[in-house]
Order: C-alpha cells, then structure tokens, then sequence
C-alpha cells in the first residue's frame, strides 16, 4: 500500500493527525499550482483550504487504485475553477508586495528570465481554460490521459488547448522582442 | 514533451519552481479539518478502500503474543463430532442447521469459550451477548493454568465478541479469538470473532 | 470455543468440564435499562440522532446500539465512535437496496459487515432472492472472515457466490474456511488456498447438502 493509501486508511480509522500528513505532503506542489493559476496568494490560499477541505469531507469515497495526487489534483482544478469563475469580474493584479512574499527579487518587472513576478504576467494573460491546460501539462507534467481524466476535457481537446498555449506565449515574445 | 521553443520552455521553468509557503498554512487547514466530523468510509458502487490484511491473526493477538500474555497452542478445546473421533481447533461455529429464517429467541445453545492465555491475570469475554461489558463475564482459569474458559448460553444467531486479557501489571488487551472468524475492521480500533449459533441439531 | 451438547455418550470429556465452568443465567443478555449511559452527552446525543434515523428509514437499530457500547467498551474516541455508528447505518441501508428488508437480525450483521470490509454492493445483490432454507449468513460470514485474511474481494465474493450457487451448505461452508484458514496459516497465499479448497468442493457439494437429518438427533433447546 502506499504511504498516501495507508494514511487514507489512518484516517478512515479515526486518526486525524494522519491527515496532516497528507496535507504536508502535497500542499506546496498544490500551492504551486494555485498560485500560478489563479495568480494571487489569496485566491491561491482559499483555494487550496477548500481544497483540502473537500478531499476530506470526500474520503471516505477514495479508492486505493486511484493515485491520491491525481484525485486530490481533479478537486484542485475544480476549486480553482470555480474560485475564479466568482471573482472573475475582480481584476486582480500581481502585486509586487505579493513577489516579496513568494521570495522573488525585488526589482522593476523587466523582461528578465529569473523574474518570478513576469512570468506570473505572462501567465495571467492566457485564457484560463489555456492557462490551466499549459499548467498541468508543463509544470504538473502530467500526460495527456491524465489530464483528461482531471479535467473531464478529452485529449484532443487539451492538445489543441496546450498548442493554443504555447502560441500565445510565441506570440508575445515575438512582440516584445520587436519593440 | 515541452515543444522545442525556448520562450515556452522558460516560461515552463520559471513556472515549475517551487512556491514559498507561509510556514503556517498547513496548521490553518488543519485547524478548518479539526473542526470538521471525521469522514465515513462510504461505499461506492465498485467497493471503497479497505486494505486485506494478509495476517491470519489480529495484530493485537500478534502483541498480546509478544507481550507473552497469550500463546497460540496447537491445541484449543476440542469437540467430538458425530462419529465420535476428537477433532481439535476451532470452534464449531458453523452448527449445522435447518436455517430458520429467523434465529428464534427459544432457540439457545451453550458455546464454550476458551483462549490460551498463561500469563494474564485476569481475562473476560465481551460481545453483543452482554453489551460489550468486559466486566460482566469473567472467564475462569483451568487446572492446567494456561487456558482460561467460559460456557454461555447464548441465543441461535450471529454474534460478535473479543476476549479482554488482562496482565498482572494493569494493561489490558483486546484481543481477537485466533481460531474463529474474523468480522471486519470498522475504526474501533480492537477487532473482533464471530461465533454463529446454531439454531437446530448438530 | 465449542457448542457443548446434550449426547453423554460423545461428550464425556466435554461435559464435565461445561459443568464445572459458571454458566451465566440468560437474564445477563437482557438489556440493560439504560446502556447508552456508558458515552458522553454529545456522543450519546449524535448515537441517538443516528439511531432514530435508522428507526425511521426502517433498518435495525440494535447493531447501532451495540456498536456505540463496544465502541464506549474499547474507550474509542468520541468521533471514532460516531462514526462507526454511522457506518453501519448507512452499511445497512445499502444491504437493503442489495438484499431487502426480508433479513433476520443475523443476515443483516452479517451482510453489513460484508459491505464494510469492501464487497461490493452488486456482489452483495446476487445473495438476494429466496434463501430460507440456506445458509446466507454462514456464507457472508466465511466470505468477510477471508477478506480479512487477505483473499482479494472480488476472488472471496467469486468463489463464495459459487458455492452458493450450487447449493453449498453450512457444513460445506465451515469445511471451507476450516480448511483454507489452516492453509492460510501454514503460509498459503490467501487468495491461492482459496481457490485450491474451492475446486475440491464442486464435486463434493450438491444441491441441498446437509448432514442427513437422519445421523442427528434431537438437541434439547439448552443443556
């Protein structure tokens, strides 16, 4: 049994501290994520406490054969989702006091390839159904099959989503390197 | 797996690095979870987690072994079946039976119960027959020393039980009966025997 | 542990040993007037919510009842109890979408815990239909007992509807899990020593196998 199905099992058996190490586990990976989806801390945090939260409350329905990543990952999305579906019409910017806070040097968000805070813009410009698919399949690196079943997208709709991603990216740099 | 533009793999890098986390984030989720019921093992349609165990006996008898208070001997009461030769092990939990369609409540046999336990100070029998009570049935033990026993009458039917071992030094174990059934784990934590009472002739 | 009988003749040995062991009298099975005193309030008041739940769903509420005291009697924690109460009500509720309502008090304990230790609810329906006269509790209580000795549930559930099926009895029943629990223990993988006992007993068992009636004699009702 693995180290997550054999906590799964500690806590179905009453022993809530086991949870903890389940969050310990995959909280910063699943923050990681969040951040770089949603493209604040804030959103980011509530993000990922109703996300754990949720799997949770949802335990008891784990099963073994499923990977735990991949199963915590699908509520992930789905709370990423819909945390940015309500606050949509909420513009939030990147802020540089938020580039602190994530270790980030503090300088002017030139184009410079160690700029933490540049590629979160970058980022925040792609659509998010865009956004989402560029991050699973580059920084998650998950197959395409896994994203389906992440996502309920089929594959070929995540490839043309990837592909779309990645030529927004193009398009962008080939402007700012012809300014 | 990155398509082969460097723009993209950079952005892809920057991205994959690691976030710092406020230090106290995970101890605020698990104050939220604390506050929560905990969950229920729920079954889905195609079965829910639960892990066989690949042990035969129960890990508390596993410990009790350890702890010297039980051992697990060859023998374990016998019985005569109908031919009248001695067969030893086990109990004779599977009663033959006209299988009523209810265990009728009239309908009581005597079940002797007996666990090999030379090092306890005291042991009983606890189970659904005497509300889980460990101190209502004490069980007494032999001449030889070893075993301990106990004779119930108990009505035809299902029931569940474990035996209480009890060291000379206060602790105090539930331990599973090592030759019965095993019903199945379900958070309690100590695992129990099952014991099915015939309701007719053996 | 085993049944003591009436037959001197047999049970010399065994007799005389009952005899001398206390025998408790029947009032000790009788209930206790207030046995849900044992728990805390909050964890009594959650237990009784559950209870009258399962009271007005239509399924038993004794197995409830009894888990909450052998869960105060293992001095679980609260939470833990509650839960396993809960378990074992929605266990049941499940039983009767599997098997119905038509259960005695031991078809459904035993059925639910063949839910809790991961049968399936579509391998658990198959038992459903005309069982008077068969052994269904004696079969999931072999079946649940093997899962926990470690046969995988889907070979256990197999190999238990098979028998079943051609009409298995208790004694072909207990003749099994004797058998592959000693095969077990003398090092067996679960799931192989299984299916080994499971071919030899197609041909020994045929419909409506019972130890003829005729070898056995009355049994008084209490000895």
């Amino acid at each position: 049994m693995s180290d997550d199905a054999a906590d799964v099992q500690r806590v179905l058996s009453g022993d809530v501290d086991a949870y903890a190490k389940l969050v310990d586990r995959y909280y910063d990976r699943c923050a990681r994520f969040a951040i770089r989806m949603l493209g604040n801390r804030d959103d980011a945090e509530d993000a990922l406490q109703s996300t754990f939260l949720r799997a949770y409350r949802a335990l008891g329905r784990y099963q073994e054969r499923d990977r735990f990543s991949a199963w915590l990952y699908r509520i992930l999305v789905n709370q990423c989702r819909s945390l940015a579906a309500r606050r949509s019409h909420r513009e939030r910017v990147f802020v540089r006091e938020e580039a602190l806070l994530l270790n980030a040097p503090d300088k002017r968000p030139a184009w410079s390839g160690e700029d933490e805070e540049f590629v979160q813009r970058v980022l925040n410009e792609l659509d998010p159904l865009l956004r989402e698919a560029f991050l699973l399949k580059y920084v998650e690196e998950l197959s395409y099959e896994e994203m389906a079943a992440l996502t309920g997208a089929g594959v070929s709709a995540l490839k043309m989503r990837v592909k779309r991603a990645c030529d927004k990216l193009r398009e962008r740099w080939e402007r700012i390197r012809d300014d | 797996m990155t398509e082969s533009d460097p723009y993209v793999e950079l952005i892809a890098r920057e991205a994959k690095r690691a976030v710092a986390v406020d230090a106290m984030a995970v101890e605020r989720v698990m104050a939220r979870i604390r506050e929560e019921p905990l969950p229920v093992r729920r079954p889905a349609r195609w079965g829910w987690l639960v892990a066989p165990r690949s042990l035969p006996l129960s890990p508390l008898v596993g410990t009790a072994l350890a702890a010297g208070l039980i051992g697990i001997g060859a023998f374990f009461g016998h019985y005569i079946d109908r031919g009248g030769r001695n067969r030893t092990g086990g109990p004779e939990a599977f009663a033959d039976t006209n299988s009523p369609r209810s265990p009728s409540s009239d309908s009581v046999r005597v079940i002797k119960f007996v666990l090999i336990a030379p090092h306890a100070a005291t042991v009983a029998v606890v189970g659904d027959f005497n509300n889980w009570d460990a101190q209502a049935t004490p069980m007494t033990r032999t001449p030889t020393g070893g075993t301990w026993s106990v004779a119930l009458k108990l009505p035809a039917g299902r029931h569940v039980y474990a035996f209480v071992v009890n060291g000379a030094n206060g602790t105090s174990q539930w331990v599973a009966d090592p030759t019965a059934p095993l019903a199945p784990e379900d958070g309690l934590g100590a695992p129990n025997s099952v014991v099915l009472v015939g309701g007719s002739a053996s | 542990m085993k049944v003591v009988s009436s037959r001197k003749s047999h049970l010399i040995a065994c007799a005389a040993t009952a005899l001398a062991v206390a025998m408790h009298p029947l009032a000790l099975l009788a209930q206790d007037p207030d046995p849900l005193s044992r728990l805390d309030a909050n964890t009594r008041f959650s237990v009784e919510v559950i209870i009258d739940s399962a009271r007005v769903a239509g399924v038993p509420t004794r197995p409830l009842l009894l888990k909450a005291l052998e869960g105060a009697a293992k001095h679980a924690p609260n939470g833990r109890v509650i839960a396993a109460v809960r378990s074992v009500f929605h266990a049941e509720l499940d039983v009767r979408v599997a098997l119905g309502s038509a259960l005695d008090e031991s078809e459904w304990t035993s059925a639910v815990s063949a839910l809790q230790s991961g049968v399936p609810l579509e391998a658990l329906a198959k038992f459903r239909g005309d069982h008077s006269g068969k052994p269904l509790t004696r079969a999931l209580v072999v079946m649940t007992d093997l899962i926990q000795r470690g046969v995988p549930v889907n070979e256990a559930s197999s190999a238990i509807m098979q028998l079943w099926q051609r009409g298995a009895g208790d004694g072909d029943f207990y003749g099994l899990w004797k058998n592959v629990e000693q095969d077990i223990l003398s090092g067996q993988n679960p799931g192989t020593a299984l299916q080994q006992r499971v071919r030899d007993y197609p041909g020994r068992v045929t419909p409506g196998s019972k130890i003829p009636p005729a070898s056995q004699e009355p049994e008084n009702s209490s000895s």
